[in-house]
Parts: C-alpha cells; sequence; structure tokens
C-alpha cells in the first residue's frame, strides 16, 4: 500500500483507538476536551475552506454555526418537550420532532444535522452572492455585520430561540464518536477540494484577482462555493456544538468565539488543512492551558490578554502561521522514515507545496 | 559633495540597480540619462532614503547616508523633486508649499514662499487654488518650488519635462539653469537627452542597471554611440 | 406629535455627536494606514473605566476627564507603538485581524485589573451632574447627556478641523494620507504624523467613551464593540477615510438608526380619530412596536448595501501611489 494511502488510514486506526480507549476511561473532563477539539476543527477547517483558500477573510461563520445550533436544537427537540417550550411555534414546525433512534443510530438528529447543513448553505448562497463581490477589509466589515444580524435575530426572534433566554433540553445526541467521524469527514472533504480543480481556482483568484479575472476566470463562482461549502460544514459544527453543549443562548455565537477560530486558523495557517487541524489543537491546549492557570490564580481575563498577544506575535514574527499553505504529506514523511532506518531516500521535508 | 560607490538596489528580488557609482561636485548640474527601467528612478530613490540599497555606499559630504531615514536626508540639505510631480492634490499651492517647508522654522519657510512666488510668477495668482487644479506645468513648477522651500544644497530632479508641452519644456530648462547659476548643485535624471545634455556639466548613461559611460555634456553630445542610441541617427 | 418628532431629531443629532467623535478618529487612522481599528471601541471603553476608577478613587470630575483623556492617549501611543508599527504596510486583514488581538487584549486587561480592584463584570457609572438627568423645554425634556453630547461634539470637531487644516503637523497628517512617500520626500517625519493620529483619535475615543457611558448608566469590559462598529459605519456612509465624510456619515446614521424606532411608535402617538381605524391597524402592522429592538440588524443590512452600491464613496480616501 502507498504511503499516501496507508498514512491517512493508519492515522484514522491511531485516532479510532485512541477515542475507544478514552471512551472505555470515563475520563470525562479529557472526553469533552476532545468533542470541543473535533467542534473547533470542523470550524477551522470550514473556515479555512471559506477564507483561507480565497483570500475572502469571512467574519460571518459563528453566525452560520449560530444558526446550525438552533434549527437542529428546535428540529430534534420531543413533542412533549416542545409545546411546553416553544409554545409561540407556528404550527408547520411545531408538530416536527427528529427525535427517532433506530438501533444505536440517532436517525432523526442526523437528519436535523443535514437539513441545518443545507438550510445554512440555502442562507450563505443568498448572503454570499451579494458579500462575495466585496474583497479586502471591507468583505471582512460586511460579514460581521452578517454576525450581528444573526444575532439579532435570534435575540429577536422568542418564539423560535426564547430570545435572550437560554436555549436547554437539547438532546446530548454528540459524542467522541459522532464528533471525530465529521470531523474526520470535513477534513478529508475539504482536503480533497483543495486539491480538486475547484480548489486550484479558489487560490488561483486568491494569487491574482486582476489575472485571473482578465483571462475570464470568475471570482465570483470559486468564493460562492468555498463560502457555502464553509457554511454546510459550520452549521454541522454547530448542530454538534448544541446537542453536547444541551443548553446555550445566542451570547456564545458571537465575537470571542469568531476570534478564537481566527486563531486557530492564523496559527496553524491560512490554506492549509493539515495546518487548521495543528492551529486547533495547539491554541485549544493554550487556551486550556491559561484557563487552568487562571482558576488557580483567579486572574481572570489573563488568558484572553495572553491568547491575543500571541496572536499578534504570530502575525509580526510567522505571518505564515505553522503550515503556510503546505500539508503533511504521508509520502515524503514515510521516505524520511525509510531514510532515518538507513534506507536511503531523498532527504526532504514533510511538506509538499499545494 | 555627493558620491556614489558601487551601489546595488533591489526592489523584492527584482535588481534595478546593480553596481553604479558616480560623483557630483558641488555646484555642478549632473545629467544621468538613459532608456526607461534603466535604473535612474531607483538611484534617485536611493539617494533620498525612499528605498535602501542593498550594498554600497552614498556618500554626502564625506559621510555615508546610505542608511538615514528620509526626514533626516531631507535636514542634511538633499531634496528630491519626483517623477510624476506628485503634488498634493486636495491641499492648494500655498500648502503644498508650506509643507516643503515643514522641517524649517515656520516664520522663515513663510518668507521663503515670498521667494518662490518671484521664482515662479505663475503661481502667485494661484496659491489657493487646490494643487490637482493645475496644469501639468504647473505643478511641474509647484513641484520644484516646493522641493527648494527646504532648502537644499542638493536637488534630485526626476523627468521634469515628462508629459509637458515643448514651450513648457523650454520653460522648465530655463528655471534649471537659472538654479544652476545660483549655485545650486543639481543631479539631474532626463529622458530629453537634448535639453539635458544642453545644461549640463557633465553626464552618465545608464543602461540595465549599470553606469554605461560618463564624461563633459559636450563631449557625449558629440559621442556617436550616444548619438545612435539617444539621437537616433 | 410636532413634540415626538422633535424628540427623535434630539436623539438622532446626540448619537450622531458621539458617532462623529468616534468615526473620526477612525477615519484619520485608516486615511494614512489603511488599517481599520477595531481596537478604538475599547480604547473608549478602557476610557470609561479610567474616569470611573478616578471617580471611585475622589477626584474632582476635572481632574477625573483629563487623567481619562491622558490615560487613552498613552495606551493608543502603546498600542500603535507595540502592535501596528511592526506591521505597517501588511496586508490590509493582517493589520484588521491585529486590531481586533489588540481589542482582545484590552478587553481582557480590563476584565483583569478591575476584577483585581474587586469590581463586578459590570459597574454602575457614576454620571457626574452634569451629564445626570433631563432638561425640559416646554413640552419636551431632554437628557443633559444629549446635549452635553451635541455640544463637545460640535466644539472638539471644530478644533480638530482648525488643527487639521492650519498647523502643518495637521497639513502633514493630511500630505500623509494623500501621498505617503510624497510625503516622506518633504521631510515631514511619518512615525510623527501617524503617533499624532493616534494620539488624536484615542483622546476623541476617550470623550465619547465618556459621553457612551454615561448615556448607557453602566460599562462593562465589551461595550466598545457596537460603537466602533456603528462608527465604521459612519466612515463608511462618509466615504472612508475623508474626515468631514465621517462627520457627515455620523449624523446621517444618527438619523437613520432612530427611523425603526421613531416608525414603531407612530401608530400609538397618533391621536385618537385622527386615522380611520384600518390604517392605524396597517400602521401597526407594518411598524410593529418590535421594529426597534431590530435596530442593529437594520443598520448593518445598511451597510451592506452601501458597501456593494457605493464603492466610490468608500475609497474616498483613496488616491495613494507610489513614486515611481
Amino acid at each position: 500500500m502507498s504511503p499516501r494511502v496507508a498514512g491517512p488510514l493508519l492515522s484514522i486506526l491511531g485516532l479510532s483507538v485512541g477515542l475507544a480507549l478514552l471512551d472505555a476511561s470515563g475520563l470525562a473532563f479529557w472526553q469533552g476536551l476532545m468533542i470541543n477539539l473535533a467542534i473547533f476543527t470542523i470550524l477551522v477547517v470550514s473556515l479555512n475552506l471559506a477564507s483561507g483558500f480565497t483570500g475572502v477573510f469571512s467574519l460571518g461563520n459563528i453566525g452560520f454555526m449560530a444558526l446550525g445550533a438552533y434549527i437542529s436544537a428546535i428540529l430534534t427537540l420531543p413533542l412533549a418537550v416542545k409545546s411546553e417550550y416553544l409554545p409561540d411555534l407556528p404550527s408547520w414546525l411545531a408538530g416536527v420532532h427528529l427525535d427517532q433512534v433506530v438501533g444505536p443510530l440517532p436517525v432523526g438528529w442526523l437528519a436535523a444535522t443535514l437539513i441545518a447543513g443545507l438550510l445554512v448553505a440555502f442562507v450563505a448562497l443568498l448572503v454570499g452572492a451579494v458579500l462575495m463581490r466585496l474583497s479586502g477589509h471591507f468583505v471582512a466589515v460586511a460579514t460581521l455585520g452578517f454576525l450581528v444580524i444573526v444575532r439579532v435575530i435570534l435575540f429577536n426572534a422568542d418564539g423560535f430561540t426564547r430570545g435572550s433566554r437560554t436555549f436547554s433540553n437539547v438532546t446530548p445526541y454528540t459524542n467522541l464518536w459522532w464528533a471525530w467521524a465529521c470531523a474526520v469527514l470535513v477534513i478529508y472533504a475539504v482536503w480533497r477540494l483543495k486539491r480538486s480543480q475547484y480548489g486550484r481556482a479558489m487560490f488561483a483568484q486568491r494569487r491574482d484577482r486582476w489575472a485571473a479575472q482578465s483571462v475570464g476566470i470568475s471570482i465570483l463562482r470559486p468564493r460562492l462555493l468555498a463560502f457555502v461549502i464553509g457554511a454546510f460544514f459550520t452549521a454541522i459544527a454547530g448542530s454538534l456544538y448544541a446537542h453536547f453543549i444541551t443548553s446555550f443562548s445566542p451570547t456564545v455565537f458571537y465575537f470571542d468565539l469568531t476570534f478564537r477560530v481566527i486563531t486557530m486558523l492564523v496559527v496553524g495557517g491560512m490554506g492549509s488543512v493539515s495546518g487548521s487541524v495543528i492551529g486547533s489543537v495547539v491554541v485549544l491546549a493554550l487556551a486550556e492551558g491559561l484557563r487552568r492557570v487562571e482558576d488557580v490564580t483567579l486572574l481572570y481575563g489573563l488568558s484572553g490578554a495572553l491568547l491575543a498577544a500571541f496572536f499578534i506575535a504570530v502575525i509580526v514574527f510567522r505571518p505564515e502561521g505553522i503550515m503556510g499553505q503546505r500539508e503533511i504529506s504521508f509520502d515524503r514523511l514515510s521516505t524520511r522514515l525509510r531514510s532515518l532506518r538507513g534506507g536511503g531516500g531523498p532527504e526532504g521535508p514533510e511538506t509538499e507545496a499545494p | 559633495m555627493l558620491e556614489l560607490r558601487d551601489l546595488h538596489v533591489f526592489y523584492g528580488n527584482i535588481r534595478a540597480v546593480n553596481g553604479a557609482s558616480l560623483r557630483v561636485e558641488t555646484g555642478e548640474l549632473v545629467a544621468i540619462i538613459g532608456s526607461n527601467g534603466a535604473g535612474k528612478s531607483t538611484t534617485l530613490k536611493s539617494i533620498s532614503g525612499l528605498l535602501r540599497p542593498r550594498s554600497g555606499a552614498i556618500v554626502y559630504d564625506g559621510r555615508d547616508i546610505s542608511n538615514e531615514s528620509t526626514d533626516r536626508i531631507v535636514a542634511l540639505g538633499i531634496s528630491h523633486c519626483p517623477e510624476g510631480r506628485h503634488i498634493f492634490g486636495r491641499l492648494t499651492v500655498r500648502e503644498n508649499l508650506i509643507l516643503g517647508g515643514v522641517q524649517r522654522p515656520a516664520a522663515e519657510a513663510r518668507r521663503d514662499i515670498e521667494l518662490v512666488e518671484d521664482t515662479f510668477p505663475r503661481l502667485r495668482d494661484r496659491m489657493k487654488q487646490a494643487g490637482g487644479t493645475l496644469s501639468g506645468g504647473e505643478q511641474q513648477m509647484l513641484a520644484i518650488a516646493r522641493a527648494l522651500m527646504s532648502k537644499p544644497r542638493l536637488l534630485l530632479l526626476d523627468e521634469p519635462s515628462l508629459g509637458l508641452a515643448p514651450i513648457m519644456v523650454e520653460h522648465i530648462f530655463e528655471v534649471i539653469e537659472g538654479l544652476k547659476r545660483q549655485g545650486l548643485t543639481i543631479l539631474l535624471v532626463e529622458q530629453n537627452v537634448h535639453h539635458a545634455l544642453d545644461a549640463a556639466d557633465r553626464a552618465y548613461v545608464m543602461e540595465t542597471g549599470r553606469i554605461t559611460f560618463e564624461g563633459a555634456a559636450d563631449s557625449l553630445r558629440h559621442d556617436p554611440r550616444i548619438e545612435q542610441s539617444y539621437f537616433g541617427l | 406629535m410636532g413634540d415626538y418628532f422633535i424628540q427623535q431629531v434630539v436623539n438622532a443629532v446626540s448619537a450622531g455627536s458621539l458617532y462623529a467623535l468616534m468615526a473620526v478618529g477612525l477615519a484619520l487612522i485608516f486615511s494614512i494606514l489603511r488599517l481599520i481599528n477595531f481596537a478604538h471601541g475599547d480604547i473608549m471603553m478602557v476610557a470609561a473605566y479610567l474616569v470611573t476608577f478616578a471617580l471611585f478613587a475622589g477626584m474632582p470630575l476635572p481632574a477625573a476627564l483629563v487623567f481619562m483623556v491622558v490615560g487613552a492617549v498613552v495606551i493608543g501611543l502603546l498600542m500603535e507603538r507595540i502592535a501596528y508599527r511592526p506591521i505597517r504596510g501588511a496586508a490590509e486583514v493582517a493589520m484588521l485581524l491585529t486590531s481586533f488581538a489588540v481589542g482582545q487584549i484590552l478587553q481582557n486587561g480590563t476584565l483583569l485589573v478591575s476584577r483585581l480592584a474587586g469590581e463586578p463584570v459590570q459597574i454602575a457609572f457614576p454620571a457626574p451632574d452634569i451629564v445626570n438627568g433631563v432638561v425640559a423645554f416646554g413640552a419636551i425634556t431632554v437628557p443633559k447627556v444629549n446635549i452635553v453630547s451635541l455640544v463637545t461634539g460640535a466644539v472638539l470637531l471644530t478644533l480638530l478641523t482648525v488643527f487639521v487644516t492650519r498647523t502643518r503637523l495637521g497639513l502633514s497628517m493630511h500630505a500623509a494620507a494623500e501621498d505617503l512617500p510624497a510625503a516622506r520626500l518633504m521631510g515631514i517625519r511619518v512615525n510623527r504624523v501617524v503617533a499624532t493620529a493616534f494620539a488624536i483619535s484615542s483622546g476623541l475615543a476617550a470623550v465619547a467613551g465618556f459621553l457612551y457611558a454615561s448615556q448607557a448608566g453602566q460599562i462593562n469590559p465589551y461595550l466598545g464593540f457596537t460603537p466602533v462598529l456603528k462608527a465604521f459605519i459612519a466612515a463608511v456612509i462618509g466615504g472612508f477615510g475623508s474626515l468631514s465624510g465621517a462627520v457627515v456619515g455620523a449624523y446621517a446614521l444618527g438619523i437613520l438608526e432612530v427611523i425603526p424606532t421613531a416608525l414603531s411608535g407612530i401608530a400609538d402617538i397618533l391621536p385618537p380619530g385622527a386615522v380611520p381605524p384600518g390604517v392605524h391597524d396597517l400602521l401597526t402592522q407594518v411598524f410593529p412596536s418590535s421594529l426597534g429592538s431590530y435596530r442593529d440588524a437594520f443598520v448593518f443590512v445598511f451597510l451592506i448595501l452601501m458597501l456593494l452600491f457605493r464603492p466610490n464613496g468608500i475609497v474616498g480616501g483613496g488616491g495613494r501611489e507610489e513614486v515611481p
């Protein structure tokens, strides 16, 4: 088997074994952390697709996550809870309860997640068709405007979201396995996309917008495609989050979370899928570590300030992040391993250009 | 007064000046001629500190200024009148002139605006007009006037005749020769070889980042190789 | 009914003054550096904390205000020196993200200090008498803070105009914004110009922070986020980078913002019998009382429309060329 196939398979096998051990261990804190990592990884990889690949910086992705979370939560609420909890739902929605479970499969939730993803992708199509025409920092600010609009709507659509009150009673479907299955699928999909002609078009218009335009490559189409697919995955992360945390309010889905995801993306490297995974791990580990320090020293605010300082340091000293646009390559990795074992073979970095 | 020694300047990875050396003595008018992209403007920008040379020395009054900031270089008495004039179009003519003398005491600079008005009578009636509304020739005069406001001892002039009507070109060169007569040292970059060699004491020819000829302006004017390349004979 | 509209206009204009104080600072920095400084709102927040702690410590109001402005200016200068100077000229988005990070540092730093001082996250703002309470003009009552905002805005913006058009440093700022390389050739010290721009914009943000906190009645480390977005919208409306444009945009935004609120109340303030019941019901339907709470969504939709359809207005501060 070539390393190109064996590498990823081995990684997934390793991940599965790790998850199984963690699952059996009963260490609730670490299980929760790993679920969080999976959700962050999806968010970062999706943002990378929407922003890193295309260079069109979107700050509105957490708005898509919020919509995904609320849609899936509302759809899966059991009837009994629903009538009491959201009495003002319109009748067509009040009767929907995607809480069916077949054997070990929560099919209702999976369907709800898919519906949430598709609905959000549709919203992204409408929003993106308008906003992807902008560029530079103006697109960033306009998408930030979208985030604010989503928040205002969530706060005001009481009948659907309970407004500023906490939305709880969400069924806890998300577990280690579902979270990581989604994460692996998203990583795989985005990684494949990067290598496809669509991915190349995304990078091409990023590198040279004017040249792309002058040879007739549409700059809107690849941007929009990236934006919509990114929104779809982000909504799935939202659903995973909703059914993991089980109670939330609109305040969660705002700027702090947006900034956390951006930090992970920039640290990992805009344009690199493996970089996004690495960035998520590094920043989440750092944030958790600093949070511990905060809890012990009671210096609340310290972790946020230090993380932001770290972010500035990355932008100043290593603006391309850890990976730049490169990817981890299992081919080169195995060549290097073999050469380390004395098997010869050309020496090279374990990365490859996109 | 000024000496460039083996100057190398890059734009990113593109080599723009490749080992140029030249001298300007006090009171001289020295011209650099050569085709587009030969590195003439880049040379001037390195002297005024807009660009940092990769290697080589820029010696002015016996000291290397190649790592000084532009504002220090202006303070040392070098003024650079850039190609394309770069008038502040939304500021008035007077405000442009005030900025030209921004490093000098305000009262002194204000007095000098009147002197400039004498040299450039056409600007006098336009003092309150926005710089962007002037004609090309007037803008060029304003650019030179503005460069003089810092009381330079060495004036770097980049393509002062570019895009001007012939009559205006004549006028600009009269002004330049007048400045020389007043004792100002001038390093002139110019594509109009005829006029440049007429006005200059000495000249350098620059090609692809190197100095290929140098000599007295008179001798260059009659050099067959120069005639061939630049007079199209 | 006339009173109702006068009331709304007063609200609009005083909100406009606040936005103008903010937007001018944003536009000033943007015009020179092409940096959208989102930490601007956090300077405003920090200033509100500075004046609060100064008043808590028993400082008299004038001293507390001076302390606030000086403190905000110092923080503004530090932020420029430490975070923005190293990335000057970097990609627009990198600068924008850095300003977000600076904002996060200011927010978390404030949280930290405020906690250490034993204060809760949300503090009641000790608004002094001059901005506390209302003034009655006949049938209409106007909060004092609105009048103070209006007057302060007018005075400070006039001073700024004089500075920018009448002093050499002000002209240098203008020159640096219009053509940076040419400005350098004049011998203008760009670092000094940039530092001055940050000092001015932070000082104005500090005053805006005081007024904003007086209006809101309480402060928390996150209060700067919405105002800076609004200031950005104001600057965009006016053609980003232009100071006078930012002021015009700010007042336009003030007016724009009260429209949904004004409309949502329109059915209620009509005297009974003034319109047929059908029309009254229609008005309530079209402009429900909840319309006001969608105000922010409304202005951001407007922002997006502006960005799309007035791109020339947006790059109004442009015209930056390299010296060839």
